[in-house]
Protein backbone atom coordinates (compact mmCIF):
# COMPACT_ATOMS: atom_id res chain seq x y z
CA UNK A 1 0.00 0.00 0.00
CA UNK A 2 1.66 3.47 -1.33
CA UNK A 3 2.54 5.73 1.66
CA UNK A 4 0.50 8.98 0.67
CA UNK A 5 1.11 11.96 3.42
CA UNK A 6 4.94 12.15 3.01
CA UNK A 7 7.07 15.11 4.11
CA UNK A 8 9.01 16.69 1.35
CA UNK A 9 10.96 18.93 3.36
CA UNK A 10 10.55 21.50 6.49
CA UNK A 11 12.32 24.85 7.40
CA UNK A 12 13.22 26.32 10.94
CA UNK A 13 15.07 29.70 10.92
CA UNK A 14 18.53 29.90 12.34
CA UNK A 15 18.07 33.40 11.46
CA UNK A 16 15.54 35.92 10.95
CA UNK A 17 14.19 35.77 7.18
CA UNK A 18 11.86 37.70 5.15
CA UNK A 19 10.55 34.42 3.39
CA UNK A 20 10.59 31.07 3.66
CA UNK A 21 10.56 29.57 0.27
CA UNK A 22 9.88 25.51 -0.83
CA UNK A 23 11.59 25.01 -4.79
CA UNK A 24 12.42 22.04 -7.18
CA UNK A 25 9.09 20.79 -5.41
CA UNK A 26 8.65 17.50 -7.73
CA UNK A 27 5.07 16.81 -9.74
CA UNK A 28 4.82 13.20 -7.72
CA UNK A 29 2.02 14.30 -5.68
CA UNK A 30 -1.67 15.26 -5.90
CA UNK A 31 -1.83 18.01 -3.54
CA UNK A 32 0.38 19.59 -1.53
CA UNK A 33 -0.22 20.90 2.20
CA UNK A 34 2.15 23.77 3.76
CA UNK A 35 2.15 23.67 7.42
CA UNK A 36 3.89 27.00 9.32
CA UNK A 37 4.01 28.44 12.86
CA UNK A 38 5.73 32.03 12.66
CA UNK A 39 6.58 34.81 14.68
CA UNK A 40 7.09 38.49 13.26
CA UNK A 41 10.03 40.35 14.42
CA UNK A 42 8.55 43.94 14.30
CA UNK A 43 4.69 42.62 13.77
CA UNK A 44 1.49 43.94 13.25
CA UNK A 45 1.18 42.60 9.12
CA UNK A 46 0.62 39.32 7.94
CA UNK A 47 2.51 36.36 5.74
CA UNK A 48 1.98 36.45 1.75
CA UNK A 49 1.47 33.25 -0.32
CA UNK A 50 3.17 33.15 -3.83
CA UNK A 51 3.34 30.14 -5.88
CA UNK A 52 6.15 29.73 -8.50
CA UNK A 53 6.09 32.68 -7.06
CA UNK A 54 3.96 34.66 -9.92
CA UNK A 55 4.57 37.97 -8.76
CA UNK A 56 1.81 39.61 -11.20
CA UNK A 57 -1.75 40.42 -10.31
CA UNK A 58 -2.62 36.85 -10.98
CA UNK A 59 -4.48 36.55 -6.96
CA UNK A 60 -7.41 36.57 -5.26
CA UNK A 61 -8.83 35.46 -2.00
CA UNK A 62 -12.29 35.37 -0.21
CA UNK A 63 -11.99 35.46 3.68
CA UNK A 64 -14.16 34.33 6.74
CA UNK A 65 -12.77 35.65 9.69
CA UNK A 66 -13.76 34.97 13.43
CA UNK A 67 -12.76 38.11 15.18
CA UNK A 68 -13.79 37.11 18.71
CA UNK A 69 -16.97 39.41 18.59
CA UNK A 70 -18.43 38.38 15.70
CA UNK A 71 -17.78 36.98 11.97
CA UNK A 72 -16.92 39.40 9.13
CA UNK A 73 -16.00 38.27 5.31
CA UNK A 74 -13.89 40.15 2.97
CA UNK A 75 -11.77 39.94 -0.16
CA UNK A 76 -8.91 40.97 -2.67
CA UNK A 77 -8.38 40.78 -6.12
CA UNK A 78 -5.79 41.56 -8.99
CA UNK A 79 -2.98 41.19 -5.81
CA UNK A 80 0.54 39.94 -6.23
CA UNK A 81 0.35 37.42 -3.45
CA UNK A 82 -2.57 35.85 -1.89
CA UNK A 83 -2.36 37.64 2.33
CA UNK A 84 -2.68 34.97 4.74
CA UNK A 85 -4.74 37.31 7.08
CA UNK A 86 -6.19 35.80 10.05
CA UNK A 87 -7.65 37.86 11.75
CA UNK A 88 -9.36 41.79 11.36
CA UNK A 89 -6.62 44.03 10.85
CA UNK A 90 -3.91 42.86 14.32
CA UNK A 91 -1.63 41.19 12.40
CA UNK A 92 1.27 38.22 13.37
CA UNK A 93 2.51 38.88 16.63
CA UNK A 94 6.39 39.24 17.53
CA UNK A 95 6.41 36.60 20.69
CA UNK A 96 2.75 34.48 19.93
CA UNK A 97 3.21 32.21 17.06
CA UNK A 98 0.49 32.49 13.85
CA UNK A 99 -0.85 28.75 12.71
CA UNK A 100 -1.17 28.61 9.14
CA UNK A 101 -2.20 25.51 6.97
CA UNK A 102 -2.37 26.23 3.40
CA UNK A 103 -3.86 23.37 0.97
CA UNK A 104 -2.72 23.63 -3.01
CA UNK A 105 -5.13 21.61 -4.55
CA UNK A 106 -3.69 19.61 -8.24
CA UNK A 107 -1.04 22.10 -8.01
CA UNK A 108 0.97 20.25 -10.90
CA UNK A 109 -2.25 20.37 -13.01
CA UNK A 110 -3.10 22.57 -15.76
CA UNK A 111 -6.37 24.28 -14.18
CA UNK A 112 -5.90 27.16 -12.21
CA UNK A 113 -4.69 26.56 -8.79
CA UNK A 114 -6.93 26.96 -5.67
CA UNK A 115 -6.21 26.62 -2.01
CA UNK A 116 -7.80 26.51 1.34
CA UNK A 117 -6.03 28.01 3.77
CA UNK A 118 -6.90 27.43 7.49
CA UNK A 119 -5.17 30.56 9.95
CA UNK A 120 -5.24 30.78 13.70
CA UNK A 121 -3.84 34.08 15.58
CA UNK A 122 -5.00 33.90 19.17
CA UNK A 123 -2.98 36.90 21.30
CA UNK A 124 -4.91 35.96 24.69
CA UNK A 125 -7.79 38.95 24.14
CA UNK A 126 -7.01 39.93 20.51
CA UNK A 127 -6.67 38.03 17.44
CA UNK A 128 -8.87 35.73 15.27
CA UNK A 129 -8.68 32.86 13.40
CA UNK A 130 -9.59 32.82 9.86
CA UNK A 131 -10.80 30.20 6.74
CA UNK A 132 -9.53 31.14 3.10
CA UNK A 133 -9.90 30.03 -0.54
CA UNK A 134 -7.31 31.45 -2.64
CA UNK A 135 -7.06 31.56 -6.21
CA UNK A 136 -3.98 32.04 -8.05
CA UNK A 137 -4.25 32.13 -11.79
CA UNK A 138 -1.69 30.24 -12.95
CA UNK A 139 -1.86 27.42 -15.38
CA UNK A 140 1.50 25.77 -15.02
CA UNK A 141 2.61 23.47 -12.47
CA UNK A 142 3.73 25.10 -9.28
CA UNK A 143 7.62 23.71 -8.03
CA UNK A 144 8.07 26.62 -6.24
CA UNK A 145 5.89 27.72 -3.06
CA UNK A 146 7.32 31.32 -0.82
CA UNK A 147 5.57 32.57 2.22
CA UNK A 148 6.75 36.30 2.71
CA UNK A 149 6.00 39.14 5.11
CA UNK A 150 6.46 42.08 3.28
CA UNK A 151 8.24 44.87 5.09
CA UNK A 152 8.96 42.77 8.11
CA UNK A 153 10.85 39.32 8.86
CA UNK A 154 10.23 36.03 9.89
CA UNK A 155 11.75 35.55 13.57
CA UNK A 156 14.44 33.24 14.32
CA UNK A 157 12.73 29.75 15.54
CA UNK A 158 9.62 30.41 13.05
CA UNK A 159 9.02 26.40 11.40
CA UNK A 160 7.18 25.52 8.25
CA UNK A 161 6.77 21.85 6.51
CA UNK A 162 5.70 21.14 2.96
CA UNK A 163 4.16 17.70 2.61
CA UNK A 164 2.77 15.74 -0.31
CA UNK A 165 -1.01 14.03 -0.86
CA UNK A 166 -0.35 11.25 -3.61
CA UNK A 167 -3.78 9.98 -4.53
CA UNK A 168 -4.54 5.91 -5.65
CA UNK B 1 19.67 -3.86 -0.47
CA UNK B 2 16.43 -4.31 -1.82
CA UNK B 3 15.29 -7.17 -4.26
CA UNK B 4 14.35 -5.74 -7.55
CA UNK B 5 14.54 -9.06 -9.43
CA UNK B 6 15.08 -12.88 -8.64
CA UNK B 7 16.37 -15.90 -11.03
CA UNK B 8 16.26 -19.22 -11.03
CA UNK B 9 19.78 -19.47 -10.21
CA UNK B 10 20.01 -17.74 -7.00
CA UNK B 11 18.35 -20.08 -5.10
CA UNK B 12 19.27 -23.38 -6.39
CA UNK B 13 23.39 -22.65 -6.45
CA UNK B 14 24.18 -20.62 -3.28
CA UNK B 15 20.67 -19.05 -1.73
CA UNK B 16 21.34 -16.81 0.99
CA UNK B 17 18.58 -17.41 3.95
CA UNK B 18 16.47 -15.05 5.92
CA UNK B 19 13.90 -15.01 8.74
CA UNK B 20 12.38 -12.49 7.81
CA UNK B 21 10.09 -11.88 4.89
CA UNK B 22 11.91 -8.11 4.28
CA UNK B 23 14.74 -10.63 3.06
CA UNK B 24 16.98 -7.72 3.17
CA UNK B 25 14.57 -5.20 2.01
CA UNK B 26 14.07 -1.54 4.06
CA UNK B 27 11.26 -2.16 6.85
CA UNK B 28 8.47 0.10 5.03
CA UNK B 29 5.51 2.17 6.84
CA UNK B 30 3.06 3.38 4.82
CA UNK B 31 2.17 6.05 6.81
CA UNK B 32 -1.71 6.52 8.60
CA UNK B 33 -2.84 8.51 5.81
CA UNK B 34 -3.62 5.83 2.97
CA UNK B 35 -4.98 6.50 -0.40
CA UNK B 36 -8.22 4.68 -1.42
CA UNK B 37 -9.81 5.69 -4.82
CA UNK B 38 -8.90 8.31 -7.75
CA UNK B 39 -11.51 9.27 -10.02
CA UNK B 40 -12.50 12.41 -12.31
CA UNK B 41 -15.60 13.64 -14.17
CA UNK B 42 -16.77 12.78 -17.17
CA UNK B 43 -18.71 15.44 -18.41
CA UNK B 44 -21.63 13.55 -18.74
CA UNK B 45 -22.80 12.59 -15.46
CA UNK B 46 -24.23 14.67 -12.45
CA UNK B 47 -22.90 11.85 -9.66
CA UNK B 48 -19.24 11.00 -8.75
CA UNK B 49 -19.47 8.05 -6.05
CA UNK B 50 -16.95 6.20 -4.82
CA UNK B 51 -18.53 2.66 -3.43
CA UNK B 52 -17.17 -0.35 -2.09
CA UNK B 53 -15.05 1.70 0.55
CA UNK B 54 -13.45 -1.03 2.43
CA UNK B 55 -13.92 -0.67 6.66
CA UNK B 56 -10.73 -1.01 7.74
CA UNK B 57 -9.83 2.66 8.48
CA UNK B 58 -11.00 4.68 11.29
CA UNK B 59 -11.65 8.32 9.42
CA UNK B 60 -12.14 9.18 5.68
CA UNK B 61 -10.82 11.83 3.93
CA UNK B 62 -12.31 12.94 0.33
CA UNK B 63 -10.26 15.62 -1.18
CA UNK B 64 -11.44 17.35 -4.90
CA UNK B 65 -11.43 20.01 -7.38
CA UNK B 66 -14.50 20.41 -8.75
CA UNK B 67 -15.84 22.42 -12.07
CA UNK B 68 -19.58 21.68 -13.74
CA UNK B 69 -20.33 22.03 -17.24
CA UNK B 70 -23.28 23.96 -16.99
CA UNK B 71 -23.87 27.55 -18.20
CA UNK B 72 -26.30 28.78 -16.76
CA UNK B 73 -25.10 30.27 -13.41
CA UNK B 74 -21.90 31.07 -12.12
CA UNK B 75 -21.69 28.63 -9.55
CA UNK B 76 -23.57 25.60 -8.10
CA UNK B 77 -23.77 23.43 -4.83
CA UNK B 78 -23.22 19.71 -4.61
CA UNK B 79 -24.78 17.36 -2.08
CA UNK B 80 -23.31 14.25 -0.46
CA UNK B 81 -25.11 11.52 0.37
CA UNK B 82 -24.03 8.03 1.58
CA UNK B 83 -25.11 4.25 1.06
CA UNK B 84 -27.85 5.28 -1.39
CA UNK B 85 -29.85 6.77 1.22
CA UNK B 86 -32.19 9.70 0.33
CA UNK B 87 -33.24 10.61 3.49
CA UNK B 88 -31.86 11.17 7.34
CA UNK B 89 -29.99 14.08 6.28
CA UNK B 90 -28.91 17.85 8.57
CA UNK B 91 -26.54 19.99 7.48
CA UNK B 92 -25.01 23.60 8.80
CA UNK B 93 -23.40 26.47 6.67
CA UNK B 94 -21.08 29.14 8.09
CA UNK B 95 -19.14 31.20 5.04
CA UNK B 96 -18.08 34.13 3.97
CA UNK B 97 -18.45 35.80 0.17
CA UNK B 98 -15.95 38.32 0.68
CA UNK B 99 -19.29 40.80 2.01
CA UNK B 100 -20.84 39.32 4.45
CA UNK B 101 -20.73 36.27 6.78
CA UNK B 102 -24.06 34.40 7.18
CA UNK B 103 -24.82 30.82 8.23
CA UNK B 104 -27.92 28.71 7.17
CA UNK B 105 -29.17 25.01 7.72
CA UNK B 106 -31.42 22.29 6.71
CA UNK B 107 -33.07 19.45 8.29
CA UNK B 108 -35.09 16.15 7.53
CA UNK B 109 -32.96 16.66 4.10
CA UNK B 110 -32.71 13.94 1.38
CA UNK B 111 -28.54 15.16 1.36
CA UNK B 112 -26.41 17.24 2.82
CA UNK B 113 -26.13 20.26 0.42
CA UNK B 114 -22.71 22.34 0.32
CA UNK B 115 -22.57 26.19 -0.44
CA UNK B 116 -22.63 27.46 -3.92
CA UNK B 117 -19.29 26.95 -4.57
CA UNK B 118 -18.74 24.98 -7.90
CA UNK B 119 -17.77 27.07 -10.50
CA UNK B 120 -19.84 26.07 -14.27
CA UNK B 121 -18.31 26.24 -17.21
CA UNK B 122 -19.44 30.49 -17.90
CA UNK B 123 -16.66 31.73 -20.16
CA UNK B 124 -15.64 33.48 -17.48
CA UNK B 125 -14.45 31.06 -15.32
CA UNK B 126 -12.13 29.46 -17.36
CA UNK B 127 -9.73 26.71 -15.46
CA UNK B 128 -11.14 28.05 -12.29
CA UNK B 129 -11.87 25.27 -10.19
CA UNK B 130 -14.01 24.67 -6.45
CA UNK B 131 -11.36 22.70 -3.98
CA UNK B 132 -12.92 20.76 -0.93
CA UNK B 133 -11.67 18.69 2.26
CA UNK B 134 -14.63 16.42 3.36
CA UNK B 135 -13.86 14.29 6.97
CA UNK B 136 -15.74 11.52 7.77
CA UNK B 137 -14.88 9.79 10.96
CA UNK B 138 -15.71 6.55 13.00
CA UNK B 139 -17.44 5.82 9.28
CA UNK B 140 -17.51 2.61 10.19
CA UNK B 141 -19.52 2.79 13.42
CA UNK B 142 -22.69 0.94 13.60
CA UNK B 143 -23.83 2.29 16.96
CA UNK B 144 -23.51 6.17 15.92
CA UNK B 145 -24.65 8.45 13.60
CA UNK B 146 -22.40 9.96 10.97
CA UNK B 147 -21.27 13.43 11.48
CA UNK B 148 -18.82 15.17 8.77
CA UNK B 149 -16.98 17.94 8.33
CA UNK B 150 -16.73 19.80 5.06
CA UNK B 151 -14.49 22.95 4.63
CA UNK B 152 -14.81 23.93 0.94
CA UNK B 153 -14.57 27.03 -1.60
CA UNK B 154 -13.84 28.92 -5.02
CA UNK B 155 -12.82 31.94 -5.60
CA UNK B 156 -13.64 33.52 -8.96
CA UNK B 157 -11.64 36.75 -9.10
CA UNK B 158 -13.87 39.30 -10.57
CA UNK B 159 -16.36 41.69 -9.20
CA UNK B 160 -19.87 40.88 -10.56
CA UNK B 161 -21.24 38.42 -7.57
CA UNK B 162 -20.80 36.04 -6.66
CA UNK B 163 -17.20 36.66 -6.49
CA UNK B 164 -16.18 33.60 -4.21
CA UNK B 165 -17.17 32.04 -1.47
CA UNK B 166 -15.44 30.44 1.78
CA UNK B 167 -17.38 27.84 3.73
CA UNK B 168 -17.21 25.48 6.57
CA UNK B 169 -20.02 23.23 6.62
CA UNK B 170 -21.13 20.32 9.08
CA UNK B 171 -23.24 17.21 8.08
CA UNK B 172 -25.22 14.72 9.88
CA UNK B 173 -26.83 11.32 8.59
CA UNK B 174 -28.82 10.21 11.17
CA UNK B 175 -30.26 6.82 9.71
CA UNK B 176 -30.03 3.80 11.62
CA UNK B 177 -26.35 3.27 12.00
CA UNK B 178 -24.40 1.58 9.63
CA UNK B 179 -21.25 1.72 7.95
CA UNK B 180 -20.61 3.93 5.43
CA UNK B 181 -19.54 2.27 1.79
CA UNK B 182 -20.09 4.58 -0.71
CA UNK B 183 -20.26 8.34 -1.11
CA UNK B 184 -21.89 10.30 -4.09
CA UNK B 185 -21.55 14.00 -4.81
CA UNK B 186 -23.99 15.19 -6.59
CA UNK B 187 -23.87 18.82 -8.95
CA UNK B 188 -27.14 20.46 -8.63
CA UNK B 189 -26.86 21.39 -12.12
CA UNK B 190 -24.99 20.28 -14.75
CA UNK B 191 -22.16 17.34 -14.77
CA UNK B 192 -18.39 17.25 -12.95
CA UNK B 193 -16.37 18.15 -15.99
CA UNK B 194 -13.39 16.23 -17.07
CA UNK B 195 -11.34 18.20 -14.80
CA UNK B 196 -12.72 17.57 -11.63
CA UNK B 197 -10.77 15.07 -9.76
CA UNK B 198 -11.68 13.38 -6.81
CA UNK B 199 -9.26 11.29 -3.99
CA UNK B 200 -10.81 9.47 -1.20
CA UNK B 201 -8.24 8.82 1.75
CA UNK B 202 -8.32 6.40 4.65
CA UNK B 203 -6.88 7.31 8.19
CA UNK B 204 -6.00 4.46 9.81
CA UNK B 205 -6.45 3.98 14.05
CA UNK B 206 -4.65 2.71 16.23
Amino acid sequence: MPSTYEPIATTTLSTAASQIEFSSIPATYTDLVLICTATATTGGSYAILRLNPATTSTYSGTRLIGTGASAISNRETAQNALELRSDDGIGMSTSIPTFMQIDVFSYAGSTNKTVLASMGNDLNGSGGTSRIVGLCQNTAAITVVRLLIPGDTFKTGSIATLYGIKNA
Amino acid sequence: MAVVSFKRSLYTSNPDKYISFLAGNDYYDPGAFVPIANTAGTGSATTITFSGIPSTYKNLQLRFIGKSTTTSAAVTTFRVTFNSSSSNYAWHRLSGDGATASASGGADAAQIISSAIVPTSNAALASMMSVSIIDIDDYTSTSKNKTVRMFNGSDLNRTTTPVGVVALNSGLWFDTPVAINSITLTLQSGNWTTSSIFSLYGIKGT
